[in-house]
């Protein structure tokens, strides 16, 4: 049995100062405020195993009783401005700017400091264009603007003692280590973001584009990042390099009747290009991942989190295949045969010879819907798509591993077994410690998908005296999915940060069946 | 009027939160735990402090055997051929295969910097803290002590190495260190090792034994002078130790029994607690006993061991006719609770009754006094040859161990025998590595340890059920005989140079 009391106090006080006035085609408002707040939970929670009957229900009356209780709490302050400015709703112009101190951040580096601006020409209202079908509204925007990131845990900055036991005299003498690096500097991620848009409604609002170019730079990203050991730890919290994303969104929505057929469909495509421009210094990489799983690499110039891994070319067959081929100490036949990347005649058994083996980032991402309507009969599709991406299969080795302590996956009949019975390509893992479950190519797949997401079918009920407002639905969620990746879930993003695209086979999606109805009296 | 409502709350917020707790209102700290900045300032914090330090000692020493026993000609493993999951940590350092990505060395490496912050950010916050000045004279002379002694370690695995004693205070501060020689390392640890000799107490009461002692610095000391070939230095250093009143047991077992902790001969042993459930216990039989002894070596139902750190054939012949000594540190084999005889041998000095299942109660022997006496007869014979009083030395040991003294050798052949009777006397205790490293040239080292891995190969101390050794399984370069620095740290610092031949 495990009771809990939580208890969460969240104050916040915030003042605002406003002003507006209109004079003519002039709109002019501006905005002065400041606001604090301060979170602290607290909880209490108990465990109690082993209960002698059923008919006490209180912890107090378990055999076996534990106890724990804890808080935490982080704070905020923020002073912040803003003006906006419009002229016969045509143009229209707005500032603002936003000083924030956060409690997580290292005693150095509390502050941060967000201005922003934005534009917008509403080309439709000048005298200039003409009244056309074509054109029921246009506009054209352009914004830039700092946000900041918090997002880590409370107390981040600070190093707090471990428990580090010893005996002395016989008997249990309390020691205490550092358990983490103390970054007294650590601050703010901070994201520049400029974006030029442009939203065009023609036909009476039936077609509607939206298209817009964003260019974000992220800069001082909040990393755990490796540290020389020396200063005691190998990993710390930091504010470290710039990021890249720019692309493009462009969403089509569209509408039409034909006679009593509504139809409502909207397509949406990003593209996004991300692109690693600064680590710590110009040669810098932050590796994650392992030797064992895949080594997420960040590298100045490439996008984030890129695999890297020994280049898989083939298996082993015979000895003599072992013999022709660069040294790789320990092969044996049925070992992974790897690419000798840095040429020096030995595949050495390290991150020497490991390049990058795949890329976790789509080239674009699709979303489309199409909803339809006719009489008291409506459907809708949703269907989503990324395209031309990895995924790093990091399950396969234990899936594919045949020492007999695993679970095996069924196409482990295919593996190879000798040089006249190679089966498709896959090693089997036996035997040897080496050349099999390094980071390799063989575990990237491509994982381009569509996924047919939701059907939705309803029937509205005539109105009527009993039930004035009922519809009965059939929905499907996730009921196809259209790809070659052999895992389950092409989207699984299990693990995030800058070790992404890591399949460790998580549970997968659920295809959930509903009928309903909805009534409403 | 609203207008005027606005600028008033506006105010009274300024007033609340905009001046004064400005700061203060952005400062949280965890309350569930201490918090580093606060610690370090009453006496109680201070030695809980170098207590940790200690305590960071406690889980080092489980797994050094690794590094100083298991990849010399002492041990070997107990091959399994159904589980190679530790072949790139445990198998690299016994076939000597290791490199720069070995997770066993990087541990080594990380785990070893990983106690120096805790020993130089104590040091660095003694002088201002309100502990007396005995208390912090004492506690620099401990956490000196234990830093010499992890650079000895370092210096000795790895050769240049980093030299830090102070804490940095930022991530970027890490990076400006570069590798020192040899003799500079070896300077910071005379250095120390010189501060602590004079700061430590002969002994202890009965609270703080286990604490480091003015005899266990002398000794450290001793093996440093000895180690740089300063023969001299390393006599005075260690008659030093010799009027300390630390004396050998008559009976070599009871040397390693829980029983008797801390005895006449303990210089400086890693203390563990067993028979609760503390955390602080050891559990060096559990690594060391073969693998599929189920109950028959630990004495739990159906209790396995690691099948690690397995006496060699070479090591088990080693022994003369009646050395009560073979008995103690190890067995040829097991009777399994069916009744047969099982001939995979392995360390019995560590191997002791205990109550609670993984639990030992074993002490790590760093440095005890028989160390010292053949440290001492190794220095006089480089001095003045075999002389009546290195003899006599050598003889002790050997005679507790039954056996009968040794006479009329020239100055080499008792660099030999001295070497042989470290191997013996000293089995199993971490000390082999470094001796051969002491006492042979790389060459010298190169011949004979391969001399030894084709033996090996030839007939392996246990069964490799059918399973081939890889090519360059046993085959020792001249370069192995220092470890490479990991290459995680080489690869976030591009400043730092490797160690040839990786």
């Amino acid at each position: 049995m495990y009771q809990a009391r939580n208890e969460t106090l969240n104050i916040a006080a915030d003042q605002l100062l406003t002003y507006s006035k209109i004079l003519g085609s002039h709109r002019v408002d501006g905005l002065l405020g400041f606001s604090a707040q301060e979170e602290t939970y607290k909880y209490l929670q108990g465990n109690g195993n082993e209960f002698p009957n059923d008919q006490v229900t209180y912890l107090s009356a378990a055999i076996r009783q534990t106890s724990t209780s804890g808080e935490a709490d982080w704070s905020l302050m923020a002073y912040f401005a803003r003006a906006n400015y419009s002229f016969n709703d045509r143009y229209l112009f707005s500032a603002s700017f936003r000083r924030e101190g956060s409690s997580r951040f290292g005693a150095n580096n509390k502050w941060g400091n967000f201005p922003a601006f934005s534009a917008g020409w509403r080309i439709s209202e000048e005298s200039f264009m003409p009244e056309t079908r074509w054109i029921t509204d246009m506009k054209l925007r352009a914004s830039f603007g700092v946000t900041g990131n918090n997002a880590i845990g409370n107390y981040s900055s600070l190093s707090n003692m471990g428990i580090s036991n010893y005996v002395l005299g016989n008997a249990i003498a309390n020691g205490q280590i550092l358990s983490n690096f103390a970054n007294a500097n650590l601050g703010w991620e901070q994201s520049q973001q400029t974006d030029i848009g442009l939203d065009w409604a023609m036909f009476d609002n039936r077609l509607i584009l939206t298209a817009e170019y964003y260019n974000r730079l992220t800069n001082n990203m909040l990393l755990s990042v490796e540290m020389p050991v020396i200063s005691g730890f190998t990993q710390s919290l930091d504010n470290v390099g710039k990021v890249r994303n720019r692309g493009l969104e462009l969403a089509l929505d569209y509408r039409t009747k034909f006679n009593q057929v509504n139809i409502r469909s909207n397509v949406n495509l990003t593209i996004n290009r991300n692109e690693v421009l600064e680590i710590r210094g110009e040669n810098d990489e932050i590796w994650a991942g392992g030797f064992y799983s895949t080594y997420s690499v960040s590298q100045v110039g490439r996008p984030l989190a890129m695999f890297h891994g020994f280049k898989m070319v083939g298996i082993f067959d015979t000895d003599a295949e072992i013999e022709a081929w660069p040294d790789q100490d320990g092969a044996v036949p049925g070992t992974y045969k790897y690419f000798d990347a840095n040429g020096d005649g030995v595949i050495s058994y390290d991150q020497q010879d490991m390049i990058e083996i795949g890329n976790p980032h789509p080239d674009y991402v699709l979303g489309y819907t199409l909803g339809g309507d006719f009489k008291n009969f409506d459907f809708n599709l949703m269907f989503t798509g990324a395209f031309n991406y990895d995924v790093f299969r990091q399950i396969e080795g234990s899936t594919m591993n045949m020492d007999g302590v695993f679970n095996i996956l069924q196409s482990g009949v295919n593996r190879w077994r000798s040089a006249e019975n190679p089966g498709d390509g896959r090693g089997a893992t036996s035997n040897t410690w080496k050349w099999q479950r390094e980071s390799n190519s063989r575990y990237v797949y491509d994982a381009t998908h569509v996924w047919l997401r939701n059907i939705t079918l309803g029937y509205t009920i005539p109105k009527n005296p009993i039930v004035p407002n009922a519809r009965v639905f059939f929905s499907a969620e996730n009921p196809f999915l259209f790809t070659s990746y052999v895992g389950t879930n092409p989207d699984a993003k299990t693990r995030g940060g800058i070790n992404i695209g890591v399949d460790d086979e998580s549970y997968p999606m659920p295809r959930t069946f509903t009928l309903g109805a909805s009534l409403r009296f | 009027m609203k207008k005027y409502l606005n600028i008033t709350i506006l105010c009274i917020g300024v007033l609340l939160f905009g001046t004064a707790c400005d700061e203060e209102f952005l400062n949280k700290t965890d309350p569930t735990v201490l918090v580093s900045d606060n610690f370090y300032q009453t006496e109680k914090q201070v030695i809980q402090a170098v207590n940790g330090v200690y305590g960071q000692l406690r889980p080092w020493h489980l797994s050094q055997w690794q590094y100083t026993e298991f990849i010399s000609d002492n041990t070997t493993l107990h091959f399994n051929q159904g589980d190679r999951g530790s072949g790139p940590s445990l198998e690299a350092l016994e076939f000597w295969q290791y490199n720069p990505s070995t997770s066993n060395i990087t541990n080594l490496y990380n785990s070893t910097y990983g106690i120096m912050v805790n020993v130089n950010t104590t040091l660095s916050k003694l002088p201002e803290s309100n502990a007396t000045d005995a208390v912090k004279m004492r506690s620099e002379g401990e956490l000196r002590m234990i830093r010499a002694y992890l650079y000895f370690q370092l210096v000795q695995h790895f050769g240049d190495v980093i030299i830090i004693t102070e804490p940095v205070s930022s991530p970027a501060e890490a990076f400006e260190y570069s590798r020192s020689p040899v003799e500079t390392v070896y300077e910071q640890i005379l250095s120390d090792l010189n501060f602590a000799v004079g700061a430590l107490p002969a002994s202890y009461g009965s609270d703080d034994i286990g604490r480091v002692t003015k005899g266990a610095a002398l000794s450290l000391l001793g093996k440093v002078y000895l180690t740089r070939k300063n023969y001299s230095a390393a006599i005075e250093t260690l008659n030093q130790v010799t009027s300390l009143g630390y004396d050998l047991l008559d009976d070599y077992a009871d040397v390693f029994d829980p029983q008797n902790k801390n005895h006449q001969e303990s210089i400086w042993d890693i203390q563990y607690q067993g028979d609760n459930q503390y955390g602080v216990n050891s559990n060096f039989i559990y690594t060391f006993a073969p693998r599929e002894s189920v109950g028959a070596v630990i004495d739990f139902p159906g209790q396995d061991g690691g099948g690690w750190n397995t006496p060699t054939n070479e090591i088990i012949a080693l022994y003369e006719e009646g050395d009560m000594r073979k008995e103690v540190s190890l067995k040829e084999g097991y009777t399994s609770l069916q009744g047969e005889y099982v001939g995979v041998p392995y360390i019995n000095k560590f191997n002791h009754p205990h109550t609670i299942r993984g639990v030992t109660n074993d002490n790590w022997p760093v440095i005890r006094y028989a160390d010292v006496l053949l440290m001492l007869a190794e220095a006089i014979n480089e001095v003045d040859g075999p002389t009546g009083t290195a003899y006599g030395y050598l003889n002790e040991i050997r005679d507790r161990a039954g056996l009968d003294p040794i006479n009329g050798l020239g100055k080499d052949a008792f660099r030999e025998v001295l070497l042989n009777e470290r191997r013996i006397e000293l089995a199993f205790e971490n000390h082999r590595w470094f001796d051969l490293k002491r006492t042979k040239t790389a060459s010298e080292l190169v011949t004979m340890l391969n001399a030894y891995g084709l033996r090996e190969r030839a007939n392996p101390t246990t069964s490799r059920e059918g399973i081939p050794f890889s090519n360059n399984d046993f085959v020792f370069e001249a370069f192995e005989l220092l470890f490479p620095i990991p290459q995680d740290q080489m690869r976030i610092n591009s400043s730092l140079i490797q160690n040839p031949g990786y």
